[in-house]
């Protein structure tokens, strides 16, 4: 089985050294001319810059994301003085050190098709960028020092150089801020481009990083790599909890794709409001673009958006009630009930954030309907609904991180039934404000509402996930454990459940790129330069999410083969291998957590 | 076969595919494989069920001076423009009240030449919220961007053949000279009074600039600058804080017209104030 793996790994390694030669059919310009694009027969230069880029960003969102938790867990272990967690956080860092120079191969490759298809754009940028070029390259050499010193040094650095450890954690973090940051700029200067006067190269570089929309973009990454990062830690935890050869290695994979899953759905609670911030920014800066996004022809879009963002929240929560039924025993006839309920409504929500605001209709149906939109779904097809079911969906997810937080404890603290009572309240009088605001919308003016509404609505879920969130650590610190987690115990389903959060999130990510690149429509740099090459179009949305699913896949394969990879390495050493062969057995088996009677990242 | 037909092909396979794995494999790589591959045929699709709408890059409309041999064809022009690349159309309808911005219909007849001119070329100037005056002021969300600048960036050849259309449409007599439209591409329109536009340089521009003077002498400048960088100049916002054109966006399109009017004279004259 080893020996077809290692095969199988080599045939896709060739696969990768070969398919760079096709480019020597790339096509040759005139000689007199200057060289503006060039192309290559059959792919195409878009398609292929298309799938190395998007290669480029998910390894490069994993790698800048990994190492926030990689840090907070192995702050999280010296504190609460549990070794797991420092083991956990080594073995993020071990994926980490892993994807890292894949990740540089990508952007190298990256770099080499750009200047050879795009020379244009990217004489132009450079011209531009050239000091935050330097800046780059800088930043690169400082992170990948302190990454090998980080990695390399990890057990060296235990017991009194811990802190030195902790430090150097702290700056691969700052370094690989500003590594994301960096590029953004060109990114966003695309899409937001600023005059750019006279003046020094590093004053005009400067001048058009900061770009409308390169804060907003910052923010929305910084916290979608965290997202991607847990969830494809936790799908890498389902897929080894699934291939375990033994109850042990169960426990370790079970705990882990726990603790993925919750910094996925951590970061993704405060993500809408991120990308709320992003749009806002882009109606500002252009309402063109703003209209070609949301009203224009990429609005469907949002309708895949929805689908993929429901499903993901289906997905986290499912999760959250499997961990809650299996791992709790004897929880089941007391969750029951409200684990329906939540689901009903999620699902209602999900109806509601789907419906399109013009339905496809014939022109029979649409006579009719009396025009494209029904008389009843239309209503919920505008943006004031979306808005509603989005930030329910948000707290409904929250409301079974909690559920899941405070199962099978009790609560001791003499104030405890007063605090429950104060966070009922909260909860369910956030409910009906984020309700009321959503009917009220649809009677005032539309400026009203993205002004005032909306924000209001997001600053009350905020303020729910803001007071909620201590107030229940607070309770759970006395707290007494009434029944015992149990790790090991998922069924299979629980594995596929974080396959499937990992691949919703890269596919959002990949469809939301790509909204914002066909949101220039035909623009290299928005109203500045033209793309005059054949591709200035933006293809349709089934021939995108086509090439999406593509990316998808090979990046899927891309990451098993890299963790493959890092697997061969002695990672087993962390976890013994005691084989036991009957998968019934197995799966019956239950074992209490190692050395912490609740475990779990936040009964610390 | 066409290519969504195609796609549709693909993703069915893979979706089949990965189904049949799922039931007939039992190695759990390649059944977390078979699962990935299914949500991907069944996310394709899904993707490829709803319209599928491509964004082409706008079809330049070429203005071709010898092709308009009437206002009736000048407007048609301009109608073209007005639904292509003005993209004017994106947020402004002609009979219905359901657009982002105000309804067109019969503009043309409501406002006069020069106020449409203003209108997009310098939008924030005199706009109205809403133009029709009776009762409370209608608000738009949308602000109208300049038409000149990028990224729309239609020349003054064009402006003047999407006012041509607006004034046709209305059932107003079009306004617009064929004369207008022949001029260089580099001119613009020649309205304004030239003595008038002397009094306006002297009561704003003369606190800076001279013609043919020792401070801010502005006949080198002017000279090697086209009417249409004059006007952009003259046009462009200041930046928050400087001095420069401060208060000149709010100039009245008349005074406007007559201060570029004596520019345009001075730079064929160059003679000193």
């Amino acid at each position: 089985m080893k020996g077809r793996a290692v095969y199988i790994g080599l045939g896709f390694m060739i696969l990768l050294v070969l398919a760079p030669l096709a480019l020597v059919f790339a096509q040759e310009a005139p000689v007199s001319a200057a060289v503006e694009y060039r192309d290559i027969p059959g792919i195409g230069s878009r398609n292929l810059i298309w799938i190395i880029a998007q290669q480029h960003l998910l390894l490069a969102g994993f790698v800048l994301g990994v190492p926030i938790f990689a840090w907070v867990c192995e702050i999280v272990g010296v504190r609460s003085k549990d070794p797991r967690y420092d083991k956990l956080a080594k073995e993020f860092t071990k994926l980490l050190t892993s994807a890292y120079a894949t990740t540089a191969l990508f952007g190298g490759i990256l770099l080499f098709m750009l200047i050879g298809l795009y020379p244009k754009l990217m004489n132009y940028l450079t011209d531009i960028f050239f000091p935050s070029f330097i800046f780059y390259c800088v930043l690169f050499l400082l992170e990948t020092v302190t990454l090998y010193l980080y990695w390399y040094g990890w057990d060296a650095m235990q017991g009194r150089k811990k802190g030195l450890h902790l430090f150097l954690g702290f700056l691969l973090n700052v370094f690989a801020f500003f590594i994301m940051i960096v590029p953004n700029s060109w990114a966003t200067f695309q899409a937001s481009p600023v005059v750019i006067g006279e003046g020094t190269m590093w004053a005009r570089a400067w001048a058009a990083t900061w770009n409308p929309t390169w804060w907003p973009v910052n923010i929305h990454r910084l916290i979608a790599n965290v997202v991607l990062g847990g969830f494809i830690c936790g799908a890498y935890a389902g897929l080894r909890y699934l291939m375990a050869p033994n109850q042990e290695e169960r426990v370790h994979y079970d705990w882990m794709g726990y603790v993925g899953n919750f910094i996925g759905v951590f970061g993704m609670l405060p993500l809408p409001f991120a990308g709320y911030w992003l749009m806002r920014e882009v109606y500002q800066y252009n309402q063109q673009m703003g209209i070609t996004l949301m009203g224009g022809f990429l609005s469907w879009l949002f309708i895949l958006q929805a689908m993929l963002i429901g499903i993901l929240f289906l997905g986290a929560n499912y999760y959250f009630w499997l961990g809650i039924m299996y791992r709790i025993p004897g929880s089941e006839p007391k969750y029951r009930r409200p684990i329906l309920i939540m689901l009903v409504i999620l699902l209602i929500c999900l109806g509601v954030w789907m419906t399109p605001h013009s339905l496809v209709a014939s022109l029979e149906e649409a006579r009719k309907m009396g025009g494209t939109h029904h008389p009843l779904l239309g209503v919920f097809g505008v943006m004031s609904a979306k808005m509603t079911v989005a930030n329910l969906m948000i707290l409904v997810t929250f409301m079974s991180f909690i559920m899941y937080w405070r199962a099978g404890k009790q609560e001791t603290a003499g104030w405890a039934k007063a605090a429950r009572l104060g966070m009922g309240a909260i909860l369910g009088l956030a409910a009906v404000v984020v309700v009321v605001l959503g009917v009220w919308g649809y009677f005032v003016p539309a400026i009203t509402r993205i002004n005032y509404f909306s924000t209001t609505q997001v600053l009350v879920v905020l303020f729910v996930l803001l007071t909620v969130t201590p107030l229940t650590g607070l309770l759970m610190k006395s707290a007494k454990t009434t029944t015992e987690m149990v790790w090991g115990v998922m069924p299979p389903r629980a594995g596929y459940a974080l396959v499937l959060n990992a691949i919703m999130v890269i596919l959002l990510m990949s469809l939301m790129g790509y909204a914002r690149s066909s949101s220039r429509v035909h623009w290299h740099i928005y109203g500045v330069m033209q793309d005059t090459s054949p591709y200035a179009y933006s293809p349709a949305l089934g021939y995108a999410a086509a090439l999406m699913s593509l990316n998808t896949f090979l990046f899927c394969l891309l990451v098993a083969f890299i963790f493959w990879v890092a697997s061969l390495g002695g990672g087993k050493g962390d976890v013994s291998l005691k084989a036991i062969p009957d998968e019934k057995m197995r799966l019956k088996t239950a074992v209490p957590p190692s050395t912490v009677p609740a475990a779990g990242l936040h009964r610390q | 076969m066409t290519e969504t037909q195609l796609l549709q092909t693909i993703g069915l396979s893979v979706l089949g595919l990965g189904g049949a794995l799922l039931l007939f494999v039992k190695a759990r790589f390649m059944r977390v494989v078979a699962f990935v591959a299914m949500i991907l045929g069944a996310f394709s699709l899904v993707s490829l069920s709803i319209p599928q709408l491509a964004s082409m890059p706008p079809v330049m409309e070429k203005f071709d001076v010898a092709s308009i041999k009437d206002k009736k064809d000048l407007a048609g022009l301009g109608q073209k423009i007005f639904f292509g690349k003005g993209q004017c159309a994106l947020c402004h309808t002609i009979g219905s009240s359901e657009g982002r911005c105000p309804d067109l219909k019969g503009v043309g007849a409501k406002l006069t030449r020069q106020f449409i001119y203003e209108s997009l070329a310098q939008p924030q100037a005199y706009v109205y919220m809403d133009y029709q005056h009776e009762g409370r002021a209608k608000f738009f969300p949308a602000k109208m961007p300049y038409i000149n600048k990028m990224p729309i960036g239609l020349n003054n050849n064009e402006i003047l053949a999407v006012i041509a259309f607006l004034q046709s449409m209305s059932g107003e007599e079009v306004t617009v000279e064929l004369s207008e439209i022949e001029a260089p591409q580099d001119r613009l329109m020649v309205v304004g009074d030239k003595a008038a536009g002397q009094k306006v340089f002297q009561s704003l521009c003369a606190k800076c600039h001279s013609i043919g003077g020792e401070k801010g002498n502005l006949v080198p400048v002017l000279a090697k600058q086209s009417d249409a960088a004059i006007r952009q100049k003259i046009l462009s916002e200041p930046k928050p804080g400087a001095r420069n054109h401060q208060g000149l966006e709010k100039l009245p399109v008349r005074e406007f017209d007559d201060l570029q009017a004596y520019l345009r004279d001075v730079k064929a004259t160059a003679k000193p104030l």
